[in-house]
């Protein structure tokens, strides 16, 4: 799944460990989602579009 | 290391320590003062150990409940595949003793599943967290 999160995080010049905190996950699992290596959950891709104040199919596209 | 993976290393290590204290402490007495007490007593001071383990159970699985969705992902992936691995282990063992070509003894084998389990854990862990760096 393409991802857009490590744009958005990047515009609001947020560290990946800042938004990890935000979303009460690990830092790892920022890189992954950013990485594309990994797909969140529904119900945190909901908390990043919540977060980012963007509809979920703005910050992920299928392939 | 978040708080989920500090409560859980910090009661990993009072378990492990207490596992160690009653392992030595069992295989003393057993060996030792206990030669003569009734064969239930004997068997409970042989499985005492056992117990700090099924704590360390118990706290691992507070961890798998604490910790965020990709480390459960990991954490559970290498649980299958460690379990996988052992698992495949010990049919092979079992069908080689079966075939008589080696000898078994089933004690060892028995008090050597857990800790080949752990052991697999650590590597398989490690290889699944690679897939996600």
């Amino acid at each position: 799944m393409k991802s857009q999160v490590r744009n958005l995080r990047e515009q609001r010049a947020w560290s990946q460990g800042e938004l990890a905190e935000r979303l009460e996950v690990s830092r790892q699992t920022v890189n992954a989602i950013e990485t594309e290596k990994y797909d969140p959950s529904i119900k945190l891709a909901f908390k990043i579009s919540r977060l980012f104040e963007l509809p979920i199919e703005a910050i992920f596209s299928e392939d | 290391m978040n708080a989920a993976e500090k409560r859980y290393t910090r009661r990993m290590m009072i378990t492990m320590s207490a596992y160690v204290a009653l392992l030595f402490g069992s295989i003393l007495l057993l060996r030792g003062y206990a030669a003569d007490w009734p064969i239930v007593v004997k068997a409970l001071l042989a499985i005492t150990p056992v117990v700090p383990v099924a704590y360390f159970g118990k706290a691992f699985v507070i961890y798998l409940n604490e910790c965020d969705e990709l480390m459960r992902r990991i954490e559970l992936e290498a649980i299958g595949l460690s379990s996988l691995v052992v698992g495949l282990l010990f049919l092979s063992l079992g069908f080689l003793g079966r075939s008589q070509i080696i000898a078994l003894d089933g004690v060892t084998v028995a008090v050597w599943v857990f800790p080949l389990l752990c052991g697999f854990y650590g590597i398989t862990k490690w290889l699944a967290a690679k897939r996600y760096q």
